[in-house]
């Protein structure tokens, strides 16, 4: 960031921390969050990914018990080491989408806001007949043309999320391209695209970061929803909407099979929401009054 | 500029913005598809190809056929769907009121809702009624609406049906066989109104029986978005001078907020809600599937497993185009609450 000492960076950061602690909702997002990445980087090691192709017919539809916490699902594995195995599957895909669409809006936002022009103008007419088709319409629209399959879900995704951000950021550079430093870089004989990469974009990318938080726990739904609709992963894949799509079969007979797997999507879509509204907060300058 | 005018650039905007729909929906179904499989079956002599490219202009350059694609829409043809058998126009605008009647009960769910829970979480700004609301808020926009659909499904049909008790209905939109006995002549397709006009009692009391699951399912999402905002317009009205001078020329609490605050903390509320609709028509797919709804989501998923192009694109303009209509309601809407607005 553009500070020229580094107290008043300090004296935020410890705001920051103070409005966090203080609020214990936030917190706990926080700390459940943290558990989720955890759960999904060593899910590989804390479960045998063999898990999921171990079938075993006499063991199936078993109720939660000690032997297996959550129960089994209609062949016979066990819920819980599934569900934990589903989890670094969306958590992936939730990451990526959100990446991918950080990555092509901050682009188009930057270039779009700093060049302006026609260039301009076109961009921000494309993102509104993106906002005119609702999100998950939309995705289901991309996802039936692109086909059955993991990628091409992930991809249909990422192209309802690109245009919130591509707006957000340029909206930001509008505003940074007309403060003195960038005259200065011009002056210097610094190149558009170098201006660009190395100042504007760093000194405006928080909202978009903020915002791309803020969407993390929609997108796992969106994901998970369509897979539930039968798009994304294969049947036998681990994957928290599959998992329901199986479940609901057995919904009166063995409820825990839908409960528990939609149960963590919750948790994970929450507590990614509880993290976003808490960084909204702490940035949000009327609650400094 | 005055609102008339206001309007009319609204509606070239709106034009606009739907030529640059119909040019995705003509990408997904013309170019990354391949649009001569609609028109084959099994029985398709392989010489007669040649002939159906020639006559659906599938050969032509790609500004023409869209030319025809868009020239086709406006006619009306929104092409043949495989699996429903008749135009994809029909089959939609035929489950259209279904859609229509979930999405009206859900939007009430979430005002009923969402309104006064918003207010009560103004009043008690940061004690614990509000920290809950901003808890329950978050969990609603962190529900599967699938997943609560199906565990609805199971408390209120199975478990309730289970221990002998009433229990709601958990498919469909009526009950079929009591529909034979109780006929419903169709005026509006909305199943509640329809029944009420007619003095059908009992297939009125079947049909809300039916929709009490589904739509709380549907409006749950938004219900929390609307209690926030709600929230948050509240408290920034009650910070206004005219509320401070109310309070001090002694009139109750009660007044101050729902005579004074309460109809200017709504202005943002309403335009919130008109976004919410964009939630309303995601969720329709999901929900209708879970429920066994008969509306165009539902047909939308179906349309997926026999990958029946045309259907998918159809629902998805009728869903852009009630979105945008929607949103421009709710501008002009606002511009009529708030008279401070200038164009």
């Amino acid at each position: 960031m553009r500070r020229s000492n580094w107290s008043p960076a300090l004296a935020e950061l410890k705001f920051a921390g103070n409005l966090l602690i203080q609020n214990r909702v936030v917190l706990g997002g926080t700390i459940i969050a943290i558990g989720v990445m955890l759960t999904a980087l060593l899910g590989p090691i804390i479960v045998s990914p063999t898990v999921a192709t171990d079938i075993s017919l006499p063991a199936r539809l078993q109720p939660p018990s000690a032997a297996h916490w959550l129960g089994t699902d209609d062949y016979g594995r066990d819920l819980l080491q599934m569900i934990i195995l589903s989890t670094r599957l969306d958590v992936i895909a939730m990451l990526e989408i959100v990446g991918a669409g950080l990555a092509i809006g901050v682009t188009l936002g930057a270039f779009s806001g700093f060049i302006g022009g026609t260039l301009d103008e076109a961009l921000m007419r494309i993102t509104d007949i993106f906002f005119s088709i609702p999100g998950l319409v939309l995705a289901l629209a991309v996802a039936a043309a692109l086909g059955r399959g993991l990628d091409n879900l992930i991809l249909a995704i990422i192209v309802v999320q690109w245009p919130g951000y591509t707006r957000i950021l340029r909206g930001q550079v509008l505003a940074e391209k007309e403060r003195l430093y960038v005259d200065a870089l011009r002056a210097l004989g610094i190149g558009r695209i170098r201006i660009i990469v190395r100042h504007i974009i760093p000194n405006t990318i928080y909202p978009v970061l903020v915002q791309c938080t803020l969407d993390l726990g929609g997108v796992i739904l969106t994901f998970a929803g369509l897979s539930f609709l039968g798009f994304g992963a294969s049947a036998l894949t681990p994957e928290l909407g599959r998992l329901i799509t199986a479940g609901q079969n057995y919904i009166f007979e063995a409820p825990w099979l839908t409960a528990f797997p939609g149960l963590t999507i919750l948790i994970i879509s929450l507590a990614f929401n509880l993290v976003g509204d808490g960084i909204r907060d702490v940035l949000d300058p009327r609650l400094r009054r | 500029m005055k609102l008339w005018e206001y309007i009319v650039r609204r509606m070239f905007l709106l034009i606009f913005v739907l030529v640059g729909v119909t040019i995705i929906t003509f990408f997904l179904s013309q170019v990354l598809l391949d649009p001569l499989a609609l028109y084959l079956t099994e029985k398709t002599p392989i010489s007669a190809i040649p002939s159906i490219i020639v006559h659906y202009h599938l050969n032509d350059p790609w500004p023409i056929r869209y030319g025809i694609y868009l020239w086709n829409l406006l006619q009306g043809d929104w092409g043949y769907s495989k699996s429903l058998t008749e135009p994809v126009l029909a089959g939609l605008s035929q489950r259209f009121p279904a859609t229509m009647e979930l999405a009206i009960a859900a939007i009430l769910w979430t005002l009923v809702v969402g309104i006064p829970t918003g207010i009560i979480s103004a009043l008690r700004n940061n004690k614990l009624p509000d920290h809950v609301s901003r808890l329950v808020a978050l969990t609603g926009v962190s529900t599967p609406v699938f997943w609560l659909g199906l565990l609805l499904q199971l408390v209120f049909f199975y478990y309730l049906g289970q221990l002998g008790l009433p229990h709601l209905p958990s498919n469909g939109r009526v009950d079929s066989t009591l529909v034979l006995s109780y006929p419903i002549t169709t005026v509006t397709g909305l199943l509640l109104v329809d029944t009420l006009i007619t003095g059908n009692w009992v297939m009125f009391g079947d049909a809300l029986a039916h929709l009490v699951l589904p739509s709380f399912a549907l409006g749950f999402i938004s219900m929390g978005v609307i209690t926030r905002i709600m929230r948050s317009s509240m408290l920034e009205v009650l910070r206004q001078d005219y509320i401070i001078l109310a309070r001090s020329k002694g009139l109750s609490e009660r007044v101050v907020i729902y005579r004074h605050a309460l109809k200017n903390a709504m202005i943002p509320t309403v335009t919130v809600a008109g976004l919410a609709i964009a939630g309303l028509l995601g969720g329709a797919p999901l929900t209708e599937t879970v429920f066994g709804w008969p509306g165009m989501g539902r047909l939308a998923v179906s349309a997926i497993g026999r990958n029946d192009a045309p259907l998918i694109m159809g629902f998805t303009l009728i869903a852009a185009l009630i979105l945008v209509v929607a949103n421009l309601i709710v501008d002009i809407l606002y511009a009529y609450l708030d008279p401070r607005i200038k164009y």
